[in-house]
């Protein structure tokens, strides 16, 4: 009887404690309105995220977003295991917290930061693990050109270093118009295909590769049809339609190996009669992308994707690549 | 059983003819599904330039589209069906288990698991995927056997040992996914089964064992009559239970492990086929392994046609349809008979 009224009271106490803490946040929430925290946004997920100083342990959860980070003079704790090449070795000093998809809760926390950012979509899960530790973090997204601008001035703002983020984009900015300026005024029809010839799936202008198409006024004969899940950079596509569409060039978003990926997938497409038909095909128009720099966001060196894929596509006005 | 339901005094005569009716009924399906599948697609071509394309050697883009894209991929998958459905339908007699079907020998997953560390370790060598998820599928059925082998097979022992043996190998999957979760993409298209591209040279890699399979599988009609017998009254019979067993799921093993390495894991088929075909036609093996055969043919094209037309240009992975429409059917199916 007694440890029945014991568990009952260690109960009452939890209960207590739950609602107490519930009651106490609106009152946090007016604290921190007034005016003296150091930044106050609204992530890509939709929240309302306060950082009341100056982050100094940061932990970046995503590789795209380390290297803006990186880029404007930012500095993370911890980084996401990977196994690509990192932009900025000073970026490897942190340590890891696990890979992207697979983030070790214990080691981010032992980091003890005061900020985490996280890839919107793919780290919601950690949120109410740091909340109730009192971590802020922020769910950022980063797909097109438009993104990685918005992403670079926040980034800036975080660490205080707005000028150095402004330098970045001006920069980023400068290269992509000379690209532009030199377009040739008959823009080609492309299909940007995702990674491989078994399937057929096309990149939308969502994508990374779709994105860079768009600014380079590259005719993605994809485009238009809606996706039919929530996610709208890739759909599964009909083959016959890209018949019909008679691209100029098709582009391939490869992952992995390029080179090997690039011998193997052109005597796939070669012996595969479904794709042998198609008129890109047969004018050898076949062209691979990197996955650095179209399927992995890249981030400040987003000018380098446009200028690889104009490469690509008109040879003739800007050199071949390598 | 459902004819006996049909014709109260039914005798061997109506008994027959109800099995020619649904013979004939699955194979005018069938037609149907190729034929469905030959006219419609993303692209609208009418049955004039469809003949035309698939009869002359012109070099426009309809006969691209129609002898190069549709007609090997209604084929493939045409053959995809009878595969599937058949290793089903063998299974399911040799296991005496309804839950039977190439996942439960561990084929799916063994080449699941062989397709997808391909798929995700060494894209670049990607030409792999059919040979070696061919291999590990045939490893994983050759392996559950031996360690169901106790002195003979007993089927419950070869249905544990392969959901233990097909649990270890899809936790292999999962990691794969989790580890290089950036190029999953391409490995969960393979997963779900699709026909995406499948043109003559798949045709050619799953031709051979369509008939090979195809063939003992009607061989091995008699056989699998007695088997469900149960032991005993086959051993009685004078029938090898052991060596029946052993031959019959290799057969089934051919089948599946060559379809799935073409057209990745379609489940499905496999267990529902034959349970809608014995529903109908009775589990006379003679009349049910050609049944589910057709029976397949017809779910798979249908389907393939639904995945290419409902949301054009965007296709859908035939796997997905074929479950979405083919499972409330079967419930059915099964509802009306009990």
């Amino acid at each position: 009887m007694k440890r029945k009224l014991l568990y009952f009271a260690c109960i009452l106490t939890m209960i207590s404690l739950v609602f107490s803490g519930c009651a106490s946040q609106p009152k946090d929430k007016q604290i921190v309105e007034a005016s003296t925290d150091y930044l106050r946004i609204t992530d890509d997920a939709g929240r309302i995220v306060l950082l009341p100083k100056k982050p100094q342990r940061i932990v970046v959860l995503s590789t795209s977003f380390l290297d803006v980070l990186y880029g404007v003079g930012g500095e993370a704790v911890g980084r996401p295991s990977s196994k690509t090449l990192a932009m900025f070795p000073a970026s490897q000093i942190a340590g890891e917290v696990g890979y992207v998809y697979n983030i070790n809760n214990e080691q981010l926390l032992s980091l003890q930061p005061d900020l985490v950012i996280g890839f919107q979509g793919i780290h919601e899960k950690l949120i109410p693990i740091l909340e109730s530790s009192k971590i802020p973090v922020m769910m950022l997204k980063m797909k097109t050109y438009d993104d990685v601008l918005v992403k670079i001035k926040l980034m800036g703002d975080i660490v205080g270093t707005q000028a150095k983020a402004q330098s970045v984009i001006d920069k980023m900015q400068m290269k992509i118009n000379e690209v532009v300026a030199k377009l040739p005024v008959q823009s080609k029809k492309v299909v940007i295909l995702h990674a491989t010839a078994k399937n057929v799936t096309v990149e939308l202008e969502g994508s990374i590769a779709g994105n860079v198409a768009k600014m380079l006024k590259i005719k993605n004969i994809a485009v238009g049809s809606k996706s039919i899940d929530s996610d709208p950079d890739i759909a599964p596509y009909s083959l016959e339609k890209l018949v019909e569409g008679d691209a100029d060039a098709i582009l391939v978003v490869t992952m992995g190996n390029m080179a090997d990926i690039e011998k193997r997938m052109k005597t796939d497409i070669a012996s595969n009669p479904a794709w042998a038909g198609l008129r890109a095909v047969q004018n050898g128009q076949v062209f691979f992308l990197p996955s650095e720099l179209f399927q992995l966001n890249p981030g400040i060196r987003f000018h380098e994707s446009v200028e690889y894929m104009a490469k690509v596509v008109y040879p003739e006005v800007y050199g071949n690549v390598k | 059983m459902l004819n006996s339901k049909l014709f109260p005094c039914s005798g061997v005569r109506e008994r027959s003819t109800w099995r020619a009716f649904i013979l004939i009924l699955f194979t005018l399906l069938a037609v149907g599904g190729i034929i469905l599948s030959l006219t419609k697609g993303a692209l609208y071509i009418s049955l004039n330039d469809i003949i035309l394309a698939i009869f002359s050697d012109s070099s426009g883009s309809n006969r691209q589209v129609i002898w190069n894209i549709r007609l090997p991929r209604t084929l493939v998958g045409a053959l995809v069906g009878v595969n599937l459905a058949l290793a089903g339908a063998i299974l399911q007699g040799v296991m005496k288990n309804p839950l039977a079907d190439p996942h439960i020998i561990g084929i799916s997953s063994g080449a699941g698991l062989a397709g997808v560390t391909i798929m995700v370790l060494f894209p670049h060598k990607e030409y792999l995927v059919t040979p070696i998820a061919f291999m590990g599928a045939m490893f994983a059925a050759i392996f559950i056997y031996i360690l169901a082998w106790k002195g003979g097979i007993r089927p419950v022992r070869i249905i544990l040992a392969g959901v233990a043996v097909s649990a270890f190998l899809n936790s292999g999957i999962s990691a794969l996914m989790v580890f290089y979760s950036d190029r999953v993409h391409g490995a969960l298209m393979w997963m779900v089964g699709g026909l995406s591209a499948r043109s003559w040279p798949h045709l050619d890699i799953i031709f051979p064992y369509t008939v090979v399979g195809g063939i003992l599988a009607i061989l091995g009609a008699g056989r699998l009559n007695i088997l469900n017998l149960g032991d005993d009254i086959a051993r009685g019979l004078g029938l090898n239970v052991e060596v029946s067993r052993i031959a019959m799921t290799a057969v089934a093993s051919l089948l599946a492990a060559s379809a799935v390495s073409v057209v990745g894991l379609l489940g499905f088929v496999g267990l529902i086929v034959p349970h809608a075909a014995r529903l109908l036609v009775g589990s006379d093996y003679r009349y049910l392994l050609p049944a589910s055969a057709i029976l397949g043919v017809a779910v798979v094209t249908l389907s393939d046609t639904l995945a290419r037309v409902a949301f054009s240009p965007i296709e859908i992975p035939v796997g997905i349809i074929m479950a979405f429409v083919g499972a409330p059917f079967f419930l059915y199916l099964l509802r009306r008979d009990a």
